[in-house]
């Protein structure tokens, strides 16, 4: 009997090294190839880091962000004011750690909602499918025939400035991606014997969309989301910078590029810093998002 | 292959028409009220609405909509700026040239820097070639354009005077707009070649070409390449739209006299009439451009073709 048993859980050890890979869970075997990929997650410890220091580095900083002195205006980079300071002799260096927020915040939230709204779409597409598909497919066209940045431009003008507008003016330029992403998706996984059999034990639509089609179609558009989080946070700089979205005095890097590029000759911290922090906080993004690229689909590795 | 131009090309229109509905609709909502900017806030209730009704703007949303569909498509009118009092198409026309002059040539950096930096990359894959362009090419796509823009002014205007800093004149005005525009192009360009390069050195055909022994230049030349340029097509394609969208943010810092400079010129005034024009005009141009992707990608890819001609086949019985 021991022996029988000990025969069973070898064939099934070497069912499981014989790439039989599905069961083990797909989140840890992406976690897995994810954490030995050095430069995912570099980028992922910087980002962290960066989000704790914008909201506890603060707390911490002798200089109010908004904290104005005017007998020390344009002051160059030295120990007391690390990055120098501004016109109104504010303090760089804190008005950087507090930006942080807005551009993690506007990246991570954009792509969220986009992501939302282009998994409702898509699903609901998808499940329907048919004339609606069609018409709706048209729709997503025109939609997207305006180009993104054109798009967020127009609707932060129509929206105002505010945070939650932002979100909405950089979230719907990239939502027709993900519904299309998503659709092919679904074609190729409709007629799957798991969905017939779903609908065989009179599963809802809700359920079918949500517990049945929604994970097996879901990693190429997490994918494309993580890789959109670096396209919102420079768009959302783009926007502060052309006068839309975040508006001083708030510290948004985009927004302080925009103030100091008259005086960038000159004192030239003043776009040096907000633009170096942009490009980092974005590259930390892409890093990772092509780390999660290869630990999802290996293939594309090689 | 001239049904599926037609066909697509009728479906650009369409594509257009929708666009314009819906930046008249968005425009329509919002906020404000367009008299107080023409005539500022002393004037009375009276002179405002002789004002609306001479603008139009006085009847329902739908009447409004289906004119301005009609002016802007058969009449080929985007109606006259509030601010300067100018028809819109007019300043169009004259400020289309650099829009697209700017677009085509960081396409053409594009195409001419991107795709060879991503064939080597691939062909030297892990070897430290591939590192470096790699390395470059994640750096470039992270550095946001208006700030390349603002530095690229600061060190090549300013400080050691080469180049002139903002405004239009010769090709040497171009030169910095373009190279802050096509950078991040350049790079994603580098890093699709390499990846689809490197999706096709390793095929069968491949192996062939080299069995028979083809020398290995012939073999990237004629075989490699073809394939492995076709996703790189599209990106270009995606990319000169891209661009030329783009093109208000780099328009604005260099002050040229663009579209994109013209619809922001717009925005800030609230002057709807320039502001639809521009985004009509800015959308056809992307709507153009991918329809000649899809012309050339139906060309080179044998797939698409055979695919269409046997659904028209269908089609006719």
């Amino acid at each position: 009997m021991r022996k029988f048993r000990k025969a069973a859980n070898n064939s099934y050890m070497a069912a499981m090294n014989s790439g039989h890979e599905r069961s083990q869970s797909l989140f840890s075997q992406v976690a897995g190839r994810l954490k030995e990929n050095r430069g995912a997650m570099a980028g992922l410890i910087i980002i962290i880091l960066i989000l704790i220091a914008s909201f506890l580095g603060p707390l911490f900083c002798t200089y109010g962000y908004n904290e104005m002195n005017m007998s020390q205006r344009f002051m160059a980079p030295c120990l007391k004011h690390l990055f120098g300071t501004d016109g109104y002799g504010r303090d760089i260096f804190v008005r950087i750690l507090y930006g942080g927020r807005y551009s993690l915040l506007l990246g991570l939230s954009g792509a969220l909602v986009s992501l939302l709204l282009g998994i409702v779409l898509g699903l609901v597409d998808g499940y329907i499918g048919g004339a609606f598909d069609t018409v709706f497919m048209r729709i997503m066209d025109i939609w997207s025939a305006i180009p993104g940045t054109l798009l967020s431009i127009i609707i932060s003008t129509v929206l105002g400035s505010g945070f939650g507008n932002t979100i909405i003016a950089l979230a719907i330029g990239s939502v027709p991606l993900t519904v299309r992403l998503l659709r092919g998706q679904i074609l190729s996984v409709r007629k799957e014997e798991y969905l017939e059999a779903a609908a065989s034990i009179n599963a809802s639509a809700t359920r079918i969309m949500f517990k049945h089609i929604l994970p097996n179609v879901i990693s190429p558009v997490i994918v494309s989301t993580t890789m959109n989080v670096g396209a919102i946070i420079t768009a959302a700089a783009a926007l502060s910078y052309l006068g839309l979205g975040i508006q001083p005095p708030n510290p948004e890097w985009g927004a302080m590029l925009s103030a100091g590029k008259t005086y960038a000759t000159i004192y030239p911290w003043l776009v040096l810093f907000p633009g170096c922090a942009i490009a980092i906080i974005v590259l930390c993004v892409n890093l990772f998002g092509d780390g999660l690229r290869d630990a999802i689909d290996p293939k594309m590795k090689n | 292959m001239w049904k599926y131009i037609a066909n697509r090309f009728l479906w650009m229109i369409f594509v257009l028409v929708g666009t314009a509905i819906v930046i008249f609709t968005i425009m329509f909502f919002v906020p404000g009220d367009i008299t107080q900017t023409l005539l500022g806030f002393d004037a009375t209730e009276a002179e405002r609405e002789v004002l609306r009704v001479s603008l139009g703007l006085d009847k329902p949303y739908i009447v409004q909509l289906m004119r301005y569909l009609y002016n802007s498509f058969i009449k080929l009118d985007f109606g006259t700026s509030y601010v300067y009092n100018v028809p819109v198409m007019r300043e169009l026309l004259a400020r289309i040239p650099r829009t697209l002059m700017l677009g085509t040539a960081c396409i053409l950096v594009n195409a001419l820097i991107g795709i060879p930096l991503g064939m080597v990359a691939a062909l030297n894959q892990n070897k430290w070639q591939d590192t470096l362009c790699m390395v470059l090419s994640l750096l470039f796509v992270s550095i946001p354009q208006f700030w390349l823009a603002l530095q690229l002014v600061d060190i090549f205007a300013i400080r050691l005077n080469w180049l002139p800093a903002f405004g239009i004149g010769g090709i040497k005005y171009y030169i910095l707009p373009v190279i802050a525009a096509s950078m991040a192009g350049v790079a994603s360009n580098a890093r699709q070649t390499r990846s689809s390069m490197l999706e096709v050195v390793r095929a069968d055909f491949i192996v062939t070409a080299r069995a028979k022994g083809l020398k290995e230049n012939q073999v990237v030349k004629k075989h490699m390449l073809p394939n492995a340029l076709i996703p790189v097509v599209t990106g270009l394609g995606v990319g000169l739209g891209k661009s030329i969208a783009g093109s208000v943010v780099v328009e604005t810092i260099f002050t040229i006299p663009g579209v994109g400079m013209y619809l922001m010129t717009g925005i800030n005034s609230k002057d709807y009439p320039v502001v639809q024009g521009s985004v009509i005009v800015l959308a056809f141009f992307s709507a153009i451009v991918m329809l000649l992707v899809d012309i050339i990608y139906a060309m080179i890819d044998p797939r698409i073709k055979a695919q269409y001609a046997g659904r028209t086949r269908g089609m006719r019985k």
